[in-house]
């Protein structure tokens, strides 16, 4: 009798606290998903970088995986990736103690010089332990992928300074041979990477810039001749790198409510995502922001799409032709994959979206062979493994 | 005849306790108050000897992963994926067999023993289950290492205890998990020293590194782990009193995360009822959150914090035994607890920003029932041999 009383109590005090399943007011469909590729559980996979038939999966200290996606050198298509070659970069520059210390690959960019003609080098950011928005740890490691079957780990770039300050991610200017690279609390920095790249690039700073004296720089992208920056902390930067010196064009302190993430720049719109790993000032980092390029390219907040159950909105990805834009979403129920026609691009039109059991950390837009894809980087959840998802997301573009 | 049935004849234990408690605590993470009705530490617990004491068995039954599912209300607490409330423990507690005072009279008063299951390491201080406090400390996840698949040495001699063993390093995930054996197990380790100067008086000190705590694949970092303590119980006039105090430290990549604690504790029972008193001052980290803002991301994807919080804590309360005739101990609990949380290093998460203020409090009642003797969990052969 005690046992059964006892049993009651347990189920009358047992509550989940999860609330009720998210339901859209209106059905929006599904892109399709073209496959699945699974990542070991090392961390799993937290960005890809796509070009020339080849995805670049950085998947934390498993390293960079290059697969085939229809590039031709070991047969792989989009439906079937087949792996060319991995590698696990160095683990110097981010702080040790016993057997602590890891390749933390996260993002990569494969640099095609227009200069040279050559395919030589892939830069790999490493992101190490961190104590946001103070401290920040890791290096761009380079390698040299002449043989894209065995990969070699040739030079590194360590940002000096008292505090230790991170790379996150890329952009480059391919014809000028210059690597820009949000660098957390170091702000900007940008990178001479013409002829051969070998060992300490310490030599190759060509400038550092921070946009605010207090700065957590997540993404950078360069448009016409301005580079723009997003700060965690400030929100969206126009700068410019002219004679070697960066210079604040426009922008900053224009995101305050919530902590910005990552951009992208079209012609004349650009849009930022924002995070919310902590709520600011008990604002979660669900919204899509708007900006609007002035003739001298400054931005302008015009407007804001919110997302309701996540917590971060993550990449913001647009295609080439400017026609759509896509979002990963993780942090709550709706994590996945948004996609917007932009048609018009002040007011971003929901197309299609799906959600992703642990959701998706990145994604990133790429036209193959005739069709549009997504490339997104599936958390690791419970029960469900870290993965490359990929989607077809042709029949969305207006 | 008569010694071989003595030899193997079996003496077993069994106890069992549950608390049913309200708790308010105000604020919470987005700030606001929250109230619930929660069955806390709901355990049958089983202590079995044979052959002449010679071979043990500790078994403890954690009924939480029914009763708590989703954590309970708990200042400053963390760990396992919650913030702010205390996670479920796994079912299986603890689940130990110990060959105890192996050599027998061959090495004179030397009792060695080893013990393997699953259950505590050696480091640190007892189970906050076990002790005065209905809420656990802020510093659970400092001072404990426990529900691992562990292999344990226990050597006693005289007033010296040394302990060893090997474990894996992963924590729980959820209650129905059992330890991560393959490719794990062996990957962390840890030693206590403790000295028993008096009867009533332990002194001890250890030390454990714990591969990859918080990612069961094990891509995470080492944790170095440091714990020194004192603990006292003995007759107080008509009463029975009741003290620790305790230091942890514990490291990351090599010092660039730290976090420290230190926590005193004290408690006199006397004719039923029992009052108590903690302070702690315990380093937090901060890890990003989900929309539930009681919840962190698991697993992880990186090893990045928001900051630090630095959590000073009061807790004090009363058991008060009741006096209805039932076949079991009843007592009344109430306890409150009034913490002060200080970001510290400038990390992105503040105390203000989350809770709305820098202050948190809460007030537990409920109706505690227990009955057979506990057995004090995470001390083995060797180390059973001195319990209070």
């Amino acid at each position: 009798m005690r046992v059964v009383a006892l049993s009651a109590i347990l189920l009358l005090t047992a509550c989940k606290d999860n609330g009720p399943p998210v339901v859209d007011p209106v059905t929006i469909p599904a892109p399709a998903l073209v496959t699945t590729v699974p990542i070991p559980a090392n961390y799993g996979v937290h960005d890809t970088f796509i070009r020339d038939g080849l995805v670049f999966v950085c998947a934390w200290n498993t390293g960079v995986i290059i697969y085939d996606i229809g590039n031709g050198i070991v047969g792989g298509t989009v439906a079937s990736p087949k792996e060319v070659s991995r590698l696990v970069t160095a683990n110097n520059g981010v702080p040790a103690g016993a057997g602590s210390a890891g390749a933390y690959v996260h993002n990569a960019w494969w640099f095609h010089n227009p200069v040279t003609s050559e395919k030589k080098y892939l830069f790999i950011g490493q992101e190490g332990p961190a104590t946001i928005p103070t401290q920040t740890t890791g290096d761009i490691h380079v390698v040299d992928v002449s043989n894209l079957a065995a990969p070699v780990e040739v030079a590194f770039y360590h940002m000096s300074g008292t505090t230790p300050q991170g790379v996150h991610n890329f952009w480059m200017d391919e014809p000028a041979q210059i690597l820009y690279a949000a660098y957390y609390n170091g702000g900007v920095v940008a990178l001479n990477v013409s002829g051969t790249l070998t060992g300490d690039l310490a030599t190759r700073e060509i400038h550092r810039f921070k946009p605010a004296p207090t700065t957590f720089v997540w993404g950078v992208q360069l448009s016409g001749v301005s580079l723009y920056a997003t700060d965690m902390l400030n929100g969206l930067s126009q700068l410019r790198l002219t004679g070697g010196t960066f210079s604040l064009i426009s922008g900053g302190s224009n995101v305050t409510e919530r902590y910005s993430a990552d951009l992208w720049v079209g012609t004349s719109f650009a849009y930022t995502s924002t995070w919310g790993g902590s709520p600011r000032n008990g604002i979660l980092g669900n919204a899509l922001k708007i900006w609007r390029l002035d003739a001298t390219g400054a931005p302008m907040l015009t407007d804001s799409i919110v997302i309701d159950s996540v917590s971060t909105v993550s990449d913001v990805k647009g295609s080439t032709d400017g026609k759509l834009l896509i979002a990963s979403t993780e942090g709550g129920p709706r994590g996945g994959l948004w996609v917007y026609s932009l048609t018009n691009p002040a007011k971003p039109t929901l197309v299609a979206r799906v959600s992703v059991q642990g959701g998706l950390h990145t994604a990133k837009i790429a036209d193959i062979a005739g069709k549009r894809y997504v490339f997104a980087a599936k958390n690791p959840g419970t029960p469900s493994a870290p993965a490359l998802l990929i989607y077809d997301v042709t029949a969305f573009a207006p | 005849m008569l010694a071989v049935r003595l030899f193997l004849q079996v003496a077993t234990t069994l106890s069992a306790q549950g608390v049913l408690a309200g708790t308010h605590v105000n604020p919470i993470p987005g700030s606001g108050t929250l109230t619930e009705l929660r069955v806390l530490q709901p355990v049958l617990m089983l202590h079995s000897t044979a052959v002449a004491d010679h071979l043990s068995l500790h078994a403890t039954l954690n009924l939480e992963g029914l009763t708590i599912p989703n954590g309970v209300l708990t200042v400053g607490a963390w760990g396992e994926g919650f913030n702010d409330r205390r996670h479920p423990h796994t079912y299986a507690h603890e689940v130990i067999i110990t060959g105890n005072d192996l050599l027998g009279p061959r090495d004179g008063a030397i009792n060695i023993s080893i013990s393997a299951g699953k259950g505590f390491v050696p480091f640190g201080s007892d189970d906050p289950m076990s002790r005065p406090a209905l809420a656990y400390p802020v510093n659970h996840h400092w001072s404990q290492v426990l529900e691992r698949a562990v292999a344990l040495l226990g050597v006693r001699t005289g007033p010296v205890l040394l302990e060893a063993a090997l474990f894996n390093g992963d924590e729980p995930e959820r209650p129905a998990q059992w330890p991560r054996v393959a490719g794990r197990f062996g990957d962390s380790w840890s030693a206590r020293v403790t000295a028993f100067p008096a009867p009533w008086l332990e002194i001890a000190g250890s030390h454990a590194s714990v591969n990859s705590p918080e990612h069961r694949p094990g891509a995470g970092s080492v944790q170095q782990k440091w714990h020194l303590s004192a603990r006292a119980e003995r007759g107080v006039g008509i009463g029975q009193g009741y003290a620790l105090l305790e230091w942890a430290r514990t490291t990351e990549f090599g010092g660039f995360f730290a976090f420290n604690s230190l926590l005193g504790e004290a408690s006199l029972a006397l004719r039923g009822s029992r009052g108590y008193y903690r302070f702690e001052r315990t380093d937090r980290p901060e890890e990003s959150r989900t929309i539930n803002l009681f919840r962190s991301l698991r697993p992880h994807l990186e090893n990045t914090i928001l900051g630090t919080t630095r959590w000073s804590v009061h807790t004090a309360g009363s058991r008060v035994r009741l006096g209805i005739p039932v076949p079991a101990r009843l007592e009344a609990v109430v306890e409150g607890s009034y913490a002060r949380a200080e970001g510290l290093s400038g990390g992105l998460f503040q105390p203000i920003s989350i809770y709305g203020r820098d202050t948190v409090w809460s007030l537990t009642l409920g109706i505690s029932i227990s009955t057979g003797d506990k057995h004090r969990m995470g001390r083995y052969g060797a180390a059973a041999e001195h319990t209070h």
